[in-house]
């Protein structure tokens, strides 16, 4: 087995205009891993997985670091290179499965168009192929799912779909952003069980982008914990569970974030230590401005 | 969509026929100027004149009038041009299909022209296209189709001189049509040298109907693709790997149609309207053209044939768009 890690991010610098938003961000990711990048609202977490995914918004620049993927520079590769990647060795599973899915086809052509544009496969062996996955993600009666339109699914069932498609060309990395969510809690369960299944099935790496330590300590090996833009702490799950070295991090576990109720979270960290933690983005800030100069 | 659906949406057709019934003869009893006058110019004498008003029935009270006028609609009969001495409703259909192939072209250019320009605009969204064509659509939006058919006139009437700007065909080429479609006509019947020598004099008039309602499609179809394009569902696509033209095209434009439809449909008839100023400036021979001729001489019986055909094509046109919303989108509710 190489040494070489799936995912290496390092010193990744990222702004919208003129304001930073990543700062420093630097992670390790290795095949048949599961990380957690947690941290709260507007922290950062999804501009990481689309600077690797290279969807970033228009207005999002990187300005420092490196991404690696299997040990080779994303950002020196040409943006057609990069869209190659996408979809057959980097995938995506978007935090809201009911507006994920496309309201003009049915689930047999959106799980289809992607299989047959990176594998070179026909339509029917692309169809048979669907009809597997369906099956691995725990759809009954797979041939009445594909006819049907995504408005005519419940969001859990959506949201199988569209792991579905995200894992139905073998990727060696996937972002899960928020996959859970936006959906009950009864069936959050069952949809990260279904993650690590299918994890467990590919190999893949996975980065698990959530605001919740529960499901990190659910589905997780590694941790990453993210505010502002920085990666406050990383390491092991058991051990930054058992002895969190940050404030921010204790804070985030006493918080004990409810499922039905995420925005509790924001309220039970300490006044003083956001501000004290934005005040170090700031003098952050004002370092990297005097090195430029 | 069941039968009961239909019958019931074409009832709610019925006042609105009626009340443009109504309108018509109010209004053309109310201006003034005296038809027969008109028509039989400044040696008839008085009694000539009575004898033709007894003939028109306009001796009659206006009550009495409305309900001759309306039995006689009932029954097909819009009376005789006093004009042109021929059956009212004859003459106006025969110049029907004119107008229709001139209002088809000018839609088909629009919408492909319309169609056009959003998802060039769309797809270089970056670069210095989009801004151009933004303008060039404000400009195409701003200046009303009959000045449009002024300019275009001017343009190549006067200055290129390279386009026929007057007529519907060359008078020198052999007409042997069937139909009143020449255009259609000649297409069906594969004579390609005829529908080029059509399609060379409906170019300006149409060209004139086309330009604002293709400068409406394409902003309001740049604004739904532009929308489209910050959804879930294409973020999903490009995560897929697939091209920018393929994300914009297979994924973006199905989803950002319907909105272009319903405005493309509303607009089409203030098109079929458009006709009317447009046909008079290229001297097309379309029913607009009539109703100009007929409304100088104060034909009473055209002016109603023709008025009350617009109105008919109009509602019958509102009728078959509102019934494709239907059929486009499937979760209009059917109610
Ligand atoms: N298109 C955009 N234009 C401008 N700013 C943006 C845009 N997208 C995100 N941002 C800003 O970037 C920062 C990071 O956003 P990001 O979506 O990565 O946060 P997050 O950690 O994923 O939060 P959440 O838990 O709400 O998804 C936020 O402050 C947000 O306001
Ligand atoms: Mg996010």
């Amino acid at each position: 087995m190489s040494d070489t890690p799936t995912l290496d991010i390092d010193g990744l610098h990222l702004s919208i205009g003129t304001t930073p938003i990543l700062r420093d961000v630097s992670l390790q990711l290795r095949r048949g891993r599961i990380m957690g990048l947690v941290g709260e609202s507007g922290g950062g977490k999804t501009m990481v997985g689309k600077a690797v995914l290279d969807v970033l918004p228009d207005v999002a620049r990187i300005t420092a670091g490196s991404i690696k993927f299997e040990g080779r520079d994303l950002l020196s590769m040409t943006q057609r290179q990069r869209r190659l990647l996408r979809g057959k060795s980097i995938s995506m599973i978007l935090q809201n499965p009911m507006s994920a899915l496309n309201p003009a086809f049915r689930i047999e052509h959106q799980m289809v168009d992607v299989m047959r544009f990176h594998l070179g496969i026909g339509a029917r062996e692309a169809r048979e192929r669907a009809r597997d996955m369906l099956d691995a993600v725990q759809i009954r009666d797979p041939d009445r799912v594909l006819r049907l339109y995504p408005h005519e699914l419940s969001g859990g069932m959506c949201q199988r779909v569209v792991i579905s498609i995200a894992f139905s060309c073998e990727p060696q990395l996937i972002i899960a952003d928020e996959p859970t969510t936006a959906l009950d809690v009864t069936v959050q369960h069952q949809i990260l069980k279904l993650i690590k299944v299918m994890q467990a099935r590919t190999n893949s790496a996975v980065l698990f982008i959530t605001h919740d330590l529960g499901v990190v300590a659910k589905v997780c090996d590694t941790i990453a914990v993210l505010y502002a833009g920085m990666i406050l702490e990383a390491g092991p799950v058991e051990k930054i569970f058992a002895a969190p070295a940050h404030d921010y991090t204790r804070a985030l576990m006493n918080a004990a974030p409810r499922y039905d109720r995420p925005n509790a979270l924001l309220r039970s960290i300490p006044a003083a230590l956001r501000e004290k933690l934005q005040q170090d983005a700031r003098a952050y800030d004002q370092t990297r401005v005097f090195a430029h100069a | 969509m069941t039968v009961s659906y239909l019958l019931r949406r074409l009832l709610f057709t019925l006042p609105t026929i009626l009340g443009v019934i109504v309108i018509v003869f109010v209004l053309l009893r109310v201006v003034p100027g005296d038809p027969i006058a008109m028509m039989i110019g400044s040696e008839a004498t008085p009694e000539d004149i009575q004898r033709l008003r007894e003939v028109y029935g306009l001796d009659k009270s206006i009550p009495h009038q409305f309900v001759v006028y309306l039995g006689n609609l009932l029954t097909g009969d819009f009376g005789t041009s006093i004009s042109l001495k021929q059956n009212a409703l004859t003459l106006v259909l025969g110049r029907l299909p004119a107008t229709l192939e001139l209002a088809i072209v000018a839609m088909v250019i629009a919408v492909a022209c319309g169609l056009a320009l959003a998802l060039v605009a769309t797809y270089w969204r970056k670069s210095w296209v989009s801004p151009v064509i933004d303008a060039f659509d404000s400009i195409a939006l701003s200046i009303p189709e009959f000045l449009w058919a002024l300019l275009l006139v001017l343009a190549f009437g006067v200055l290129f001189a390279n386009l026929p700007i007057s007529g519907r065909f060359d008078p020198a080429r052999q007409t042997d049509f069937v139909t009143q479609f020449y255009l259609f006509e000649s297409l069906l019947r594969g004579r390609f040298a005829d529908a080029l020598d059509l399609l060379r004099y409906l170019l300006l008039p149409a060209l004139a109907l086309a330009l604002p309602l293709m400068a409406i499609i394409s902003r309001v179809l740049s604004g739904s693709l532009r929308e489209a394009l910050g959804q879930d569902y294409i973020l999903l696509a490009r995560v897929k790997g697939f091209s920018a033209a393929r994300v914009l095209l297979r994924h973006a434009l199905p989803n950002a149609l319907l909105p272009t439809i319903t405005i493309t449909g509303v607009h089409f008839i203030f098109l079929v309207g458009g006709t009317v100023l447009v046909e008079l400036i290229f001297s097309y021979p379309g029913i607009g053209n009539m109703l100009f001729g007929a409304a100088m001489n104060r034909d009473l019986p055209l002016i109603q044939s023709v008025t009350i055909v617009f109105a008919l094509l109009f509602i019958g046109l509102n009728f078959l768009i509102d019934l494709s919303y239907t059929l486009v989108n499937p979760r209009v509710k059917v109610g």
